[in-house]
């Protein structure tokens, strides 16, 4: 929920030099950057807006003040919303004493726009390498950046092709960093200060993905730990800028690839609410999302399961996790076309109702499934490898988990209630009956237990969806019809699908913790800004200080405890 | 009402346990018995699992047969069509669906009778990200998606399909998927190595 007049006024009246501002969407309190500090603390302080979100600036290319910059908070206890908003030219304090999350965010920010943090302990770009130059989410740069290097294909050079017309294809690339940019970067990210600093990655099977670690090591003991991101880097945020709401469903397909149906039923959820259009969405699409985002929940905790085992060296669970997630893949693929990069939901709806067959077979999966778990959970739960390599190891306490603002599975496991389906619920999830699982020490087992768990209460769900669709009738839409008559559909696939002004931050409950979209619109076919909130990113800014004093050994369990995803860390 | 479920955890080994091994023996009848179970791979690329009807492979065009929906029928008299050639009006409400638009290349010309003839269909499949969207936004439904995923080519210009590989494409889906009713699956018994029997209601 966003937060209430009543809270509203409350900080009027606490900090009288606020503005604040409330409309159906959003509640934003103004304030000036240089009370900005005082404010935040307050909020968080006095207020329990505890749990750090997301933060980052607009760039409205206004003469003065040009960027806006936003900090949205939560509050678990009150369960509210809040976005404080301030005005800058070029600087802002950092709230790195506050939120350690908020470093990264300000890492991000300074990478993308050149804001500079005053008070940042090592303010480093976050996704770029070190000796770039440019800010490629400033508006004045172009979609397509700065193409300087002269970077022929093979096919021109040695077979002659001749690669014009729809080959889309040009000679000049933008700028690649060198050997020598990237060493820059290495030795710019961390200080050495004990013996030897160690490489993992980028290219490990251990960091599930492209990820590059850095452990300064005293023996085989950790002594600090730093993460360079961004090989997968690809400017999601930029392209959306420059896409139509519908399309860019596409790109939100490749940002969690392994939960792609979870991300879009986010982003389309987001635009609903933005379009004011969320209760003209029919029942069927509701519960078709719905069945389908938790089938991917399953499908994505057991990827994840099954690696995990994998990492710790069991390596059969590996093969029967797959054994399922094939089956979902199976229904998955029947139902939409494709088995990765999804794109099922549709703005107003689904893309097409269910065919013929499909809840038999999802029916025919879940009958089966919570027996295999129990077998899988026979293997694990008790094995004396699998204790000894996760009991207390990776320990978050309740603080941490809104200090480094963590959320998903990572944060239930600690015993934090953030769950998005619960405390917002979209689409049938207020609907539907299911327990939220939480841990109690917060250890790598915790999160272990929650995310079996959760595959759990996921087969609950479908259940109640399957039930539910059963009753409805092969004619009952699954697309909404808009209220204006003139207009044969609500959009015909998204072309010239006008959105109003106005802004909107949304989120839904990904496998990896809380995927929101912030959404910027000047009205028209294209959002102004689209800041996406990646679970990912953030559960992964604990890992340093989880390393800190840990054996080397324990860098794979804690990282794949934290269930980390690089096409949506790096978007 | 929101449900919370502490989890109960069961994580300290007792004496008989961890003298007798007893977590292994546990384990180890489950993999027992995996072991006596069929296998379940699909030896590809010597066995190939058919598609479902709704797969998202490569990209075909409906040819003009006799089967034209509504929509083409009210201004078939603009076009020059051909039988058994494709039924594209070139409207570019594929192109403008795309989140991709440039990977289009279509031309259309002015006939001596004043009726429209596409002349060009060109699509880069390098730059498509097989959403479907172009399919959906079709008026007069000719673009289609067929069942072909293996489209590794050596060159980039060989990635770029044009009009008669489309309506080849869209001809072999008329026969072979688009009147197959819609159904999850296109061929049950390949799927059941997998899963089995699945119990249909029909
Ligand atoms: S499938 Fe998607 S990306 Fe490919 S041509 Fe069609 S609309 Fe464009
Ligand atoms: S939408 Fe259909 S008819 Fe129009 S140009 Fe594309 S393929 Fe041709």
């Amino acid at each position: 929920m966003q937060a209430s007049e009543k809270t509203l006024n409350e900080i009027k009246l606490r900090i009288p030099y606020v503005e604040v501002k409330k409309d159906k969407l959003i509640s934003i309190v103004y304030v000036q950057k240089e009370l900005l500090i005082n404010t935040l603390k307050t909020i968080k302080e006095d207020f329990g807006f505890k749990l750090f979100i997301d933060h980052s600036v607009i760039d409205t290319l206004e003469a003065q003040n040009r960027f806006e910059a936003f900090y949205i908070l939560y509050n678990v206890d009150t369960k509210e919303r809040i976005v404080v908003k301030t005005k800058t030219e070029h600087s802002l304090p950092s709230i790195e004493r506050l939120w350690f999350a908020g470093k990264w965010a300000e890492r991000e920010t300074y990478d993308m726009f050149g804001i500079h943090y005053e008070g940042h302990e090592h303010l480093v770009r976050a996704f770029m390498w070190d000796t770039y130059s440019y800010f490629p989410l400033r508006k004045d740069f172009p979609l397509q950046g700065y193409e300087n290097v002269e970077l022929p294909s093979l096919n021109e050079t040695v077979f002659g092709d001749n690669l014009t017309g729809t080959m889309n294809y040009r000679r000049t690339h933008t700028y690649v960093p060198t050997l020598k940019d990237l060493e820059y970067t290495e030795k710019n990210r961390i200080k050495k200060k004990a013996q030897v600093v160690l490489n993992w990655g980028p290219l490990h099977p251990g960091t599930h993905g492209t990820m590059w670690f850095l452990f300064d090591l005293e023996g085989e003991r950790v002594v600090q730990t730093d993460v360079i991101l961004g090989q997968l880097h690809r400017g999601v945020e930029k392209l959306a800028e420059h896409e139509p709401y519908q399309q860019f469903l596409v790109y939100t397909d490749r940002m969690d690839y392994i939960s792609a149906l979870c991300s879009n039923q986010a982003w389309t959820v987001a635009v609903e609410r933005l379009l004011g259009i969320e209760d003209i969405v029919p029942l069927k699409a509701k519960y078709i999302r719905t069945m389908m985002s938790e089938l991917q929940r399953i499908n994505s905790h057991l990827l994840w399961l099954g690696t995990y085992a994998l990492d710790l060296g069991a390596l059969t669970i590996f093969l029967y996790a797959f054994k399922e997630r094939e089956k979902i893949m199976d229904i998955i693929e029947g139902i939409t076309g494709a088995r990765l990069t999804i794109s099922y939901t549709r703005i107003g709806g689904v893309r097409m109702d269910l065919p013929e067959g499909a809840l038999e077979v999802i029916e025919s999966f879940i009958k089966f499934f919570p027996k295999e778990l129990k077998d899988w959970e026979k293997i694990l739960s008790r094995n004396r490898i699998w204790l000894k390599r996760n009991k207390d190891v990776g320990v978050l306490t309740k603080e941490d988990i809104f200090f480094y603002g963590l959320t998903g599975a990572v944060a239930r496991g600690s015993g934090v209630f953030y769950d998005i389906r619960k405390l917002e619920p979209y689409d049938a999830y207020g609907m539907v009956d299911f327990d939220v699982p939480l841990g109690e020490n917060g250890d790598c087992y915790d999160r272990y237990l929650v995310r079996v768990e959760e595959m759990r209460q996921s087969v609950r769900i479908i259940e109640q969806c399957v039930q539910k669709l059963k009753t409805m009738s092969k004619n009952e839409p699954f697309m909404a019809e808009s209220q204006d008559p003139k207009k044969l559909r609500l959009t015909l696939d998204g072309i010239g699908l006008k959105v109003p002004a106005g802004e909107v931050y949304s989120s839904g409950e990904n496998p990896r913790g809380e995927l929101g979209f912030y959404i910027n619109s000047k009205g028209g076919l294209k959002p102004y800004r689209v800041k996406i909130r990646p679970g990912s990113f953030y559960n992964l800014c604990v890992y340093p200080h989880l390393m800190e004093n840990r054996y080397v050994a324990d860098a794979v369990t804690i990282l794949a405890s934290l269930d980390p995803v690089v096409g949506e860390i790096d978007r | 009402m929101i449900k919370l479920k502490r989890l109960r955890r069961d994580d300290s080994l007792g004496p008989l346990e961890s003298v007798l091994f007893l977590d292994f023996i546990k384990g180890l009848t489950i993999t027992m018995k995996n072991l006596l179970r069929k296998p379940i791979t699909t030896q590809y690329p010597k066995e190939k699992i058919t598609p479902p009807k709704r797969f998202r492979g490569k990209h075909g065009h409906f040819v003009y047969d006799g089967t034209e929906p509504p929509s083409l029928q009210a201004i078939q008299g603009f076009m020059s069509f051909e039988k058994g050639k494709s039924r594209c009006v070139a409207c570019y409400m594929c192109q403008t669906a795309c989140p991709m638009p440039t990977l289009f290349r279509i031309e259309a010309v002015q006939m001596p009778d004043g009726t429209k003839k596409v002349v060009r269909f060109d699509m880069n499949l390098l730059n498509c990200l097989f959403c479907g969207l172009c399919v959906d936004a079709c008026p007069v439904e000719c673009l289609t998606m067929s069942d072909i995923h293996e489209m590794a080519v050596y060159r980039r210009s060989q990635a770029v399909i044009h009009m008669d590989d489309m309506e080849k494409i869209g001809a072999t889906n008329a026969k072979t998927v688009r009147e197959l009713p819609d159904r999850i699956w296109r061929n049950d018994k390949e799927r059941e190595t997998l899963w089995g029997k699945v119990k249909w209601n029909f």
